[in-house]
């Protein structure tokens, strides 16, 4: 038997969850586990998850991050994915999401010497009124080519700073590809969740090809048994929108999921990753299938 | 060893970035009041450090990682004014750097054998000690504590780790304001924590300077209302927060990690320095000017120090006396990258 079997039935006990062990429910995990519980066909709980989810949506369409997070923009991208990886999808609260999405952007600013990046690049940040880093950027893409808004210039906008984040030698880290003239380090996590966003986008620049393939590669020298659970999740999720998985990914994914539970206490939030990145091909909100979904 | 620069004359500096005088006059006012009062509620008013005529700092050279640290850092505990017996029972939360880990640059982060060693120390006095960090730059907490060794200490050692970066929150009032934010909101572990204990790793910093004990409370902010990295900080300042942090935080002191430090670029690009220095003190403003001078740099130049002085603590030489080894025997500038808003912190 799979180390992964029966997670999915565990997060269906509690579908409305939180980060941590009894934490308050929260929007980013409930979204990963609606979309989890879903490609799992466990429908009944999925539908639970969304309908809560559908009760925290704000009068101008975002979604919170917690009770707390009155300003932030990442965890709108996430709880659109959930509602729209249902057969039934709330069409008024996606659309109000969009909306919400399209009218929030990061600060950008003039070029700066100290950066390596184009800071002029629009994208989104974590928390308005701040900077456009790579996770929320990625998310919103991956949102809004799910909603059908893959050609809106805000997309193209979010897809330019991806392509633009990536370092010489392949992945990036949280947004930044050089300080004070030093190349900084990639990571894997917003590496993976970037690759996952910029699936099927052609790129006639060689620089951005050559990047893009560098950073293929990392992503598949990080399939280790060392890479932690988050991780090697979203390294596995940009993999697998390249079709790029390796033969190992299973074992590597159990052995993450075994070793995390053996020094910190069930999360939600994990093992939701781990189900999705078990089961993406039952994703269809995944790039895999949106390059052939019809924009409205 | 080189001998230590006077930074006498620019001692005591009431010049600073921050808002007006009158505004921080006031402030003060408010903050040593509120700050006397939450001290004496959580039993620990020996760190009060304003009714002291010097506050004291330990240094202690010659470190390493494979020695009894547990010694090192009971004594400068003990020699900085802590009283052992009102530990009992108190929820101490440690709070290390793991902003961005790497196994072959060791120097980014604090070691585990520090964090060990303190954790003994406070439990042995009786304290309940969780280890609790929220990494700035990386979204997969279990990654940091994976790649900075600390998670083999953590299951060693039966101990509790809190992920400040997705706990539940409490919003707390800032009782700096020297920046435009009207609180913070805390992870609950830092929140309702009796005792913080900053252990960072002592750091050469591309824009302020230098990290050590004060600005390794940015690393108790949660990424779930703030972001990877904490964006609003910056964008609300970066000298104006690290005081108010540490303006708003429930009491605090300093452990500070130098025995392999980081010159140059740091937080993250910077050399490895083997300093062999271990700092601590109950005066956690007191123990970053005694740390920037050991390495070279003058605390009067560096805002974030200007704002905490005389606020938070000391750090006019003549008002800090020194335990354990001298500062002229710790003595060992860092190289800073050649950026003018660097190179005018040098003490020479």
């Amino acid at each position: 038997m799979s180390a992964l079997s029966g997670i999915p039935q565990r997060i269906a006990a509690n579908p409305i969850c939180g980060y941590g062990n009894n934490a308050s429910p929260a929007v980013e995990p409930t979204a990963w586990a609606t979309i989890a519980l879903t490609a799992a066909g466990l429908f009944a709980p999925a539908d639970t998850a969304r309908r809560w989810l559908l009760n925290q949506q704000k009068n101008d369409g975002s979604w919170p991050s917690n009770p707390h997070g009155e300003n932030s923009v990442w965890t709108t991208s996430l709880a659109l994915l959930a509602c729209l990886n249902s057969n039934m999808p709330a069409r008024a609260a996606i659309d109000r999401g969009v909306a919400s999405l399209l009218a929030n952007q990061g600060k950008s600013r003039p070029k700066h010497p100290n950066f390596g990046h184009d800071s002029e690049i629009t994208g989104w940040a974590w928390v308005s009124d701040t900077s456009s880093w790579v996770e929320p950027t990625a998310l919103a893409v991956l949102a809004l080519k799910a909603a059908g808004y893959g050609d809106h210039w805000r997309t193209r906008e979010g897809v330019r700073l991806l392509k633009d984040r990536l370092l010489p030698d392949g992945g990036c880290n949280y947004g930044n590809t050089s300080v004070l003239g030093n190349v900084l380090r990639p990571h894997v996590q917003p590496s993976g969740l970037a690759l996952l966003a910029l699936a099927g986008e052609s790129s006639p620049e060689p620089t951005v090809q050559d990047r893009v393939a560098k950073s293929l590669g990392y992503l598949e020298r990080s399939v280790d048994p060392r890479t932690t659970v988050a991780s090697l999740s979203f390294a596995l999720l940009g993999l697998a929108a390249h079709q790029r998985r390796p033969a190992y990914w299973q074992s590597a994914l159990e052995t993450a999921w075994q070793r995390s539970n053996d020094t910190f206490a069930w999360s939600a939030y994990r093992a939701s990753l781990v189900v999705v990145t078990d089961l993406y091909e039952q994703i269809p909100v995944f790039p895999q299938t949106i390059s052939s979904r019809p924009n409205p | 060893m080189a001998s230590v620069p006077s930074t006498t004359a620019h001692d005591d500096t009431t010049r600073h970035d921050g808002p007006s005088d009158g505004s921080l006059q006031c402030d003060r006012r408010a903050l040593l009041v509120g700050g006397a009062s939450a001290l004496a509620t959580a039993g620990l008013a020996w760190l009060g450090w304003q009714s002291r005529p010097q506050t004291p700092v330990f240094l202690a050279g010659n470190q390493r990682y494979d020695q009894d640290l547990t010694r090192t850092i009971r004594d400068g505990l003990l020699a900085t004014g802590l009283q052992p017996e009102s530990l009992q029972g108190k929820r101490v939360l440690i709070k290390p750097n793991l902003v961005e880990p790497l196994r072959s640059a060791p120097q980014i982060t604090t070691h585990p054998a520090v964090i060990v060693a303190a954790a003994d120390v406070f439990r042995a006095w009786g304290a309940r000690v969780t280890v609790g960090e929220a990494p700035g730059h990386i979204r997969d907490t279990e990654m940091a504590v994976e790649e900075s060794g600390v998670r083999e200490a953590l299951v060693q050692e039966k101990l509790s780790f809190a992920d400040l970066n997705y706990e539940d929150v409490r919003w707390v009032r800032n009782r700096g304001r020297a920046s435009k934010l009207d609180g913070f909101y805390f992870p609950l572990s830092v929140a309702t924590a009796d005792l913080i204990v900053s252990i960072p790793k002592l750091k050469c910093h591309h824009w302020v300077g230098m990290t050590a004990a004060l600005k390794n409370m940015y690393g108790v902010i949660p990424g779930i209302v703030y972001g990877w990295p904490k964006n609003v900080l910056h964008h609300a300042g970066i000298p104006e927060t690290i005081f108010d942090i540490n303006a708003s935080l429930p009491p605090m002191i300093g452990i500070v990690d130098g025995i392999v430090a980081m010159e140059g670029d740091g937080p993250i690009m910077g050399s490895a320095k083997e300093a062999g220095l271990i700092g601590i003190s109950t005066n956690a403003t007191a123990l970053d000017a005694t740390l920037a001078r050991a390495i070279g740099l003058a605390p009067d130049r560096m805002n974030y120090l200007k704002l905490a002085n005389r606020r938070l603590g000391p750090i006019a030489e003549r008002s800090i006396v020194q335990r354990g080894d001298t500062l002229q025997a710790c003595y060992d500038p860092f190289y800073v990258i050649d950026k003018l808003h660097l190179q005018c912190l040098r003490s020479t």
